[in-house]
Parts: C-alpha cells; sequence; structure tokens
C-alpha cells in the first residue's frame, strides 16, 4: 500500500459528508475610500485624481521628488495607453517581456509601475496578476511600487473577488494589501522587508 | 527527553527570573492582544464569520480524504507534482532527490510551523544543504541557533540589543541596535540569496481543493521571493489545511490575519497554482506540493479531532496567563502555548511530553479566543484523563489521588485529610524554603464550617 | 412561606473558610430564605476530574448529585464548583446516559451565589462608608457559567466603589493541582495578577471563588496594600 493510500484510508474511516456553505456579502456606499482608509491604515499611499492625466501628472511629480530615474513596468492596461517618452522624458523606461533580464532589471530598477487586476476595498487591497505582459517582479523587487489604479475595478471584499475568479487561475495571484513589513524585532514596526518599502496607488476614474 | 512538568518549570524560570524576557512577553502579547481586538471590531459580523468559519473547518475534517483527493487532481491539473509523506523521513527524503536533481545546495525558505514539527533543516543540513530561513524572525532564531518561542512571533524573546549583537556577530559587520537598521541590513543580506536559490521551499497556510491551489500569507514578502524567483518551489503543507472551496478560503483569510496579527488581510496572500504556465514571464518551473501527514489522520474519529480545524493563527498563545508568565520555550516544542500543549503530545507522543498536558490552568481565554473555537481546555483534559488511563502518572501521584479521593466521599475522612495535608504542607514548606518559595502556606481552619453550621442552626432557631 | 434553598458550601469554604459559609447563610436568611445544610455534603469532584481521574471523579459527582436531587434549589458560594456541577457532570456521564439524565436535572437546581442573589433580591447598604474595591473574574464562573456583571451589582448596590483592574478576566495562577504541580509558575501568574489589583487602587480585592481566593491570599506579601475577600463576607458585612 502506497503513503497516499495508507493516509486516505485512515481518512475515510470516519468519512461524513457535511455542507460548506456561506459567503459574505460588504457593501460600502464609497468604495474608493474605503480602499483608501484601509491601504493608507497599514502604511500604503494612495491619490484620487479626477482625470487619468492628472494621474500621470502626479506620478511624474512623484518620481521627481523620489529621484526616480529606471522604471520597471508592464504594457498591461490602462498603461498600455501612456506615451512614455513623452509624458516622462526623465525616466528611463523597461518592460516586462521586452527586455532579456527582466529580473536584472527589476533588481536594479529606482521603482516599479503596475496597474492591477482588481481592488478590494473592505481591506485596501489590490490582486496582482502574472500574464503575457506581466511579471511578478515588477511588484516584487523594486524598492517602490507605483500602481495605477481604475476606480472601476474596486470591489466591495475578498467574497466579491473569489465568487467570481479568473478560469483558470493564473500561476500565481497576489494579493497586496500594503508596502513589506515587519514586527519581528520587539514589536516594532519596520517596512520594508523584502518587498518594496513604499507602495503608491493612484486612484483615478476610467 | 522528557518534557515533563519539572523540565517545563526549569527552561519557564528563565523567564520568569528574567525582568526583560518578561516584559518582553507581556507587552508583546498585549499588543497582539489589543491589535486582533481592534481588528475584529471593525468587522461587522465577525461572529457569523467565526461560526462559518468553524463550520468549514469542522465539514472539511469531517470529509477529509474526498478533498485531498480533489486538492491532489487539481493541483496536478495545474501542473503541480503532488507527494504524500507519512512523516519526517518521507519529506526529508523527497526533498533531497529534488535537490540532488536540481543540483542545489542553497534552499531559500519562507517560514514554515509545519517544517519546523519535522526539524527539515536539520535533515538538509546533515546532507550539505545549506537552508536558510528568510522571515526576519525565524532568519534571527535560525543565527541564535534557538527554536521559535511564538507562532506567528518566532523571536518575540530578542531584544534589538541582542539582535545587533547577533547580527554583528554572524554577519561580518557592526549593525546599530535599531529595528530599522537591522532591517535593512537582513533585506540586504538575504536578497543575495532569494536571487540565487535554485529551489526555495515554504509552508502552506491553506491549500484550496476547488483549484489545486496552495495559499501563502506573509507580511515581509520573503513569501513571494520564495515562490517566484528560484526555478523550483517546494511547498510543505499539512493534511488538515484544506478550504474546499474559494468562498470557504475567503472566510478562512478574513480571518487568519486579523486572529492573528489584527491585520485585515496580511500583507502578501500569495495564491500557487501548479508552476509558470507558457504564456507567463517568470517564476518557477516546477511546484512540488508534499502533504505530510506525521499522526493527523489517526486524530479523525478521536476525540481529538477538533484540533486538526486549527488555522494556526497564534491567537490562543497570546491570551495564555501560563503562555505569558512560562514563555514559548518551556513547551520545548515549535508549538507552544494552549494549542502547543494539545498537538505536541498528539504528534510526538504523549509518553514524551507528560508535562504540556498539566501546562494550563484551563481557564479558558483560549477558547474564548480561537476564531475557530477549538475547546481546548476539553482536549487537555482528555489529555489527562489518557495519561491516568495509558499508566503515564506516577504511582506515588496515582495512589494519593486515589486515595484521596476515596477519603472524600465521607465528610469526617475529608476533615481528617485536609488536617493531613496542612501537615504536609509544613513539611514542604520548610523543604521549599530554601528554594526561595515566597508564599503563605494557607490555614486549614480550627472549625470547619459543619461545625460552625451547628451554631448558626441553634441561632436561627433563637431567631425563629 | 419563605423558600427553602440547601447550601453546597464546596470543600474549600467548609475546611479552609468557613467564614464565607456562614456569610452566605446570614445573607440568604436575612433576605428571607430558610437554609439547609445536607451535611453528607464533600467535594463536587473537580480536583480530581481535573487531573484525569474520572472514576474518582463520578463517584463524587454521583454523591453530590444525590444530595441536591432532595432540593429544589441550591447555592453554591464558589465559581469554579458551580461549573463543574452545573456544565461538567454532563460530559462527566456522557457514556452513562441514566446518571446523565441526573446530572442534567441537578445542574438545573445549581446557582452560584451572586446569580442567585441578584435573580431574587436586591441589596442595601448598611450605612454611608464607600469601599474602594476591585473585583477579579474567576476563570469558571467567567467563562464556564458566564458570570460577570452579577457580583459587580451586588457590590455596587451594598455601596463599593467598584474600580475595574487592568484584565480583571486574566488566571489568578490557581487551577487547582496546577498550583502544586506548576508552583512556580502559579505564583507568577499570581504576582501579576496581584499587581494588577493593586493597580486598581482599591482596598479590598473581591473574588467569587475560595480557590482564587486561597491561591491570591498565599502570595500576597505584607507590604501589598490590599485585603482579599470573598463576595459573601463583603456582601454580608456591608448589606443591611
Amino acid at each position: 500500500m502506497t503513503i497516499r493510500d495508507e493516509i486516505l484510508s485512515r481518512l475515510r474511516r470516519e468519512q461524513q459528508n457535511m455542507p460548506v456553505t456561506g459567503t459574505h456579502k460588504r457593501s460600502y456606499p464609497e468604495l474608493a475610500a474605503q480602499f483608501s482608509l484601509r491601504l493608507q491604515a497599514s502604511a500604503g499611499e494612495v491619490y484620487r485624481v479626477s482625470r487619468f492625466d492628472e494621474g500621470l501628472e502626479k506620478l511624474r511629480d512623484l518620481f521627481g521628488e523620489l529621484k526616480v530615474k529606471t522604471v520597471a513596468s508592464q504594457r498591461e492596461a490602462p498603461l498600455d495607453r501612456i506615451d512614455f517618452s513623452a509624458s516622462f522624458p526623465n525616466q528611463n523606461w523597461h518592460f516586462a517581456g521586452e527586455v532579456e533580464d527582466y529580473r536584472g532589471v527589476c533588481a536594479e530598477a529606482d521603482a516599479g509601475l503596475t496597474s492591477a487586476a482588481v481592488a478590494l476595498a473592505e481591506t485596501g487591497t489590490l490582486v496582482l496578476e502574472p500574464g503575457p505582459v506581466q511579471s511578478r517582479l515588477t511588484s516584487l523587487l523594486p524598492p517602490v511600487h507605483f500602481v495605477l489604479l481604475p476606480e472601476s475595478r474596486i470591489l466591495p471584499s475578498i467574497f466579491d473577488w473569489s465568487a467570481q475568479l479568473p478560469d483558470p487561475l493564473p500561476s500565481n495571484v497576489v494579493l497586496v494589501s500594503g508596502p513589506s513589513k515587519t514586527a519581528d524585532i520587539e514589536q516594532t514596526l519596520v517596512v520594508g522587508v523584502h518587498g518594496p518599502k513604499r507602495l503608491i496607488v493612484i486612484v483615478h476614474p476610467e | 527527553m522528557k518534557i515533563t512538568t519539572r523540565l517545563f518549570q526549569k527552561t519557564a524560570q528563565k523567564t520568569i527570573q528574567n525582568n526583560r524576557l518578561k516584559n518582553a512577553y507581556q507587552s508583546g502579547m498585549q499588543h497582539i492582544i489589543e491589535a486582533r481586538q481592534q481588528a475584529y471590531a471593525l468587522v461587522p459580523d465577525v461572529d457569523a464569520l467565526r461560526e462559518e468559519l468553524k463550520q468549514i473547518r469542522q465539514a472539511t475534517i469531517a470529509n477529509l480524504g474526498a478533498y485531498l483527493e480533489e486538492f491532489e487532481r487539481n493541483a496536478q491539473n495545474a501542473g503541480a507534482v503532488v507527494h504524500w509523506a507519512k512523516d519526517q523521513s518521507d519529506v526529508g527524503r523527497i526533498v533531497l532527490e529534488i535537490a540532488q536533481r536540481e543540483q542545489a545546495n542553497l534552499i531559500v525558505k519562507s517560514k514554515s510551523m509545519v517544517t519546523e514539527e519535522i526539524q527539515l533543516n536539520h535533515v538538509l543540513d546533515l546532507e550539505g544543504i545549506d537552508v536558510v530561513e528568510t522571515d526576519l524572525g525565524e532568519y534571527i532564531i535560525q543565527l541564535a541557533d534557538e527554536r521559535p518561542s511564538h507562532i506567528i512571533a518566532p523571536a518575540v524573546h530578542k531584544t534589538t540589543q541582542q539582535v545587533a549583537e547577533l547580527f554583528s556577530d554572524k554577519l561580518g559587520q557592526e549593525v546599530e541596535a535599531d529595528p530599522n537598521a537591522l532591517t535593512e541590513v537582513a533585506r540586504q543580506t538575504l536578497r543575495r540569496l532569494f536571487l540565487e536559490a535554485k529551489i526555495g521551499i515554504s509552508g502552506v497556510n491553506l491549500g484550496v481543493a476547488e483549484t489545486g491551489s496552495i495559499v501563502l500569507v506573509t507580511n515581509e514578502g520573503n513569501g513571494r521571493m520564495v515562490t517566484s524567483l528560484p526555478d523550483v518551489h517546494i511547498a510543505v503543507m499539512g493534511i488538515e489545511r484544506l478550504a474546499p472551496t474559494w468562498d470557504s478560503a475567503a472566510t478562512w483569510l478574513s480571518l487568519l490575519a486579523r486572529s492573528a496579527t489584527g491585520q485585515p488581510l496580511s500583507i502578501y496572500t500569495s495564491v500557487v497554482t501548479g508552476p509558470a504556465r507558457p504564456d507567463e514571464l517568470d517564476g518557477p518551473r516546477e511546484v512540488h506540493i508534499i502533504l505530510l501527514d506525521n499522526r493527523r489522520s489517526s486524530l479523525t474519529g478521536t476525540t481529538y479531532q477538533e484540533v486538526l480545524e486549527c488555522i494556526r493563527c497564534g491567537a490562543c498563545l497570546s491570551v495564555c496567563p501560563v503562555y505569558r508568565e512560562a514563555g514559548g520555550h518551556a513547551y520545548h516544542s515549535p508549538y507552544s502555548g494552549p494549542i502547543g500543549a494539545v498537538i505536541s503530545p498528539l504528534l510526538f507522543g504523549l509518553e514524551n511530553y507528560p508535562g504540556l498536558p498539566q501546562a494550563s490552568t484551563l481557564c479558558g481565554a483560549c477558547l474564548d479566543v480561537c476564531p475557530v473555537k477549538i475547546d481546548l481546555p476539553r482536549m487537555l483534559l482528555a489529555l489527562r484523563a489518557d495519561q491516568v488511563e495509558q499508566g503515564l502518572v506516577a504511582w506515588p501521584e496515582r495512589r494519593l489521588e486515589q486515595g484521596a479521593a476515596k477519603m472524600m466521599t465521607r465528610p469526617g475522612r475529608m476533615a481528617f485529610l485536609f488536617r493531613m495535608g496542612r501537615i504536609g504542607q509544613v513539611v514542604m514548606k520548610l523543604f521549599n524554603l530554601k528554594l526561595g518559595g515566597v508564599e503563605k502556606i494557607p490555614q486549614v481552619a480550627e472549625k470547619s464550617f459543619r461545625d460552625r453550621w451547628h451554631e448558626l442552626e441553634a441561632d436561627d432557631d433563637h431567631q425563629g | 412561606m419563605n423558600q427553602k434553598v440547601a447550601l453546597f458550601v464546596t470543600c474549600l469554604v467548609d475546611q479552609m473558610f468557613p467564614e464565607i459559609g456562614v456569610a452566605a447563610v446570614k445573607l440568604l436568611r436575612r433576605n428571607g430564605f430558610e437554609v439547609a445544610f445536607p451535611e453528607q455534603q464533600t467535594c463536587c469532584g473537580q480536583p480530581f476530574y481535573s487531573s484525569g481521574f474520572l472514576p474518582e471523579a463520578r463517584q463524587l459527582a454521583c454523591q453530590t448529585i444525590e444530595i441536591i436531587e432532595d432540593f429544589s434549589a441550591v447555592v453554591i458560594p464558589g465559581g469554579s464548583c458551580t461549573g463543574m456541577i452545573a456544565r461538567e457532570y454532563v460530559h462527566l456521564f456522557k457514556d452513562d446516559p441514566a446518571w446523565q439524565t441526573r446530572a442534567l436535572a441537578a445542574s438545573r437546581k445549581c446557582f452560584e451565589l451572586s446569580d442567585f442573589l441578584v435573580a431574587n433580591v436586591v441589596l442595601r447598604p448598611k450605612d454611608g462608608v464607600v469601599l474602594p474595591v476591585t473585583y477579579h473574574d474567576s476563570c469558571h464562573m467567567l467563562r464556564i457559567m458566564g458570570i460577570k456583571d452579577q457580583p459587580r451589582l451586588l457590590l455596587e448596590q451594598v455601596g463599593c466603589d467598584v474600580r475595574e483592574m487592568e484584565e480583571s478576566e486574566r488566571c489568578c495562577g490557581f487551577g487547582g493541582l496546577f498550583s502544586v504541580r506548576m508552583r512556580q509558575v502559579s505564583q507568577a501568574m499570581t504576582g501579576t495578577k496581584l499587581s494588577r489589583a493593586a493597580g486598581s487602587g482599591a482596598q479590598v480585592l473581591v473574588t467569587s471563588d475560595p480557590g482564587c481566593l486561597m491561591q491570591m491570599r498565599a502570595n500576597l506579601r505584607p507590604e501589598d496594600p490590599l485585603r482579599i475577600e470573598h463576595l459573601a463576607v463583603v456582601l454580608e458585612e456591608l448589606a443591611q
């Protein structure tokens, strides 16, 4: 008998079918406001703008402020609408899937810029999915992670996300609810352990 | 080594006698308790959520075999390799085979209690493989060659100063005693290793049967590193950590971080469904999931089945008044606190952990706080009854208890027993004085209540 | 006609703290109850139950149930023993349906003293003295019986200024034989409890459980500015 069969046969001795139920509906009058509130509570930074172009201006200001020279990014919607050389003449841009050593690029870049597949208001969470133009590393290796988030992608809570997952699921979906942090040394909060030290989200209308 | 009440106390004394350590536990746990209370207060239907998670966990464990098969099937369809392991040696063998094939002698690891349970690092170390813990707390205790003292805060017993000395000593560079500076040093040191390692090992917070996914939560981002950078990702998962559906997984995740650290969700929740797809840009070439039993399946159908519902949030540790005085190391197990007092004897043998079922006043704070409402006090009682039934209680104590019980059946003999007890206490006290006992001996009353009852009755007759 | 209640004093009150039983009798009588004391009573069996000696615990439980069956209401000045009889006996007899039925019936007749008093009477203060007190929730009374407000309410009725200590629900470290088997840890726990109590600024630390009372008194240092009393004693002293 294999180990598998041995374990399963022991478990089957007492097998009993019981129903698994329930999801919790949440509603928030203002999804973007709730999203901002929660993300800011866990050290994320959120800017809400009234036009996409205004979001780009904000991004340009922040790049200047943080002295961002090299940016790793990916050509996903809505970033694919940006004319990068025109809008950001002072930055060097590298795009996932377009350079040989994108890992090396991300490891050295000053910042990463992505969008998010969806966002969750209740917990202030971004849901990131890898894909043909999206890398896992854009949001992980650079010290600052910028996000351009269309407001329409904000769902109330994790229960709305789990009810409409992409099928099939990408190999790696990440729910991000703030910049990387720890409290492992004397319960002191420190931001920026292995992942980004800053998470800056610009919420814009479609 | 047997973990007796004596050994428990001996280790606990290191915390009790050390003001710094005592404060670390008192304030650390207070911090975690308050964070959890605040997080729960923000959820309008938190009791309904707990009720639902309880029901989900109950139903899953009751039908675990079928859900595991579904999980296995879906994980395989997504391209993961699923392995089954009885114990430490099975897991060790599987990991070594992979490591040899990949010619890997460096493995980066994200925090995992289940690998602590089987001391996987030790097994791999013996084979010359360098396993580096990447959770900051685990990294600290790995450098210090210690064991975790809390399920979610493994280095809660260390001060900033101690960590600074440790890093300066082990990493060959002076680091100032500041949590920010220390974290930065760990970031840089471990970043190099993340980029270099060919294999990443992680635990699993929960698997989801309907998609064959595994879910990993971290705050630091090491879970993402380990599952994204190395070519091969190996996940070790206790067979009980399964949610049937994504709806149930959402309920689970809604309570996990809130109960553990008081966060609505941990910073990073990684959902891994097989290795990188052909149309994806990066990610591991292989994903292996090792389903570990380690006596879990033998608990189904017993009094202890309920303990398999545990989601390892650590909330019971932080509220436990015994844990908060004694500290995590007193349990001599990766699992400390009330949950550790129950599962350590169950996983590693009651005969090896006779002291742990006694390490509780049965105050019930753990049951109050448990998001899955596991009745840990009742299981501690059951373990104590097992100790008696299996003859694991030393005969003098057994005879004493049985004799005392017999005497307690008659009022006169009971009074005699108390008076004898008083004499015994005086003798013990004389002995204990040398050990620095501080307490006064409770006095047996000159006149018992039943003696005074007759006077009271006479009084009452007067008045009546 | 006065309602008749039986008093189950618990072994600790009988042998160690008879004044608690005396106070309970006086309080009950003063409030119009006729009190009986069934003299065969000894111990509810909890120490043996908690140590895993189940046959021994069952023997004491059977004996206690037989005593309770003779009365319509039994009052107990101890939260933990009430929890044992009223909640745990049914578990103790889970494999013995006949005794389980009797245990269940007996459990319905058992009342912890403060719970019983709040349900039946309103106490009045004797004079204008305002005593600053703090209340320690004993674990089983709080978590098994769910009694938290009643003792505080009674203390207020007799004119006490109830000052909440930090973590009033935190265990005092007694735990029955835990205090013997894990003496050093137990004492450390009591030390924490007493410092929390002292921090409240109260003069008297009140508890409803003779076990907690014994544990805390034994570890009280002479320099601690606290007196530790059972609820019954305080109420009897301050109520009209």
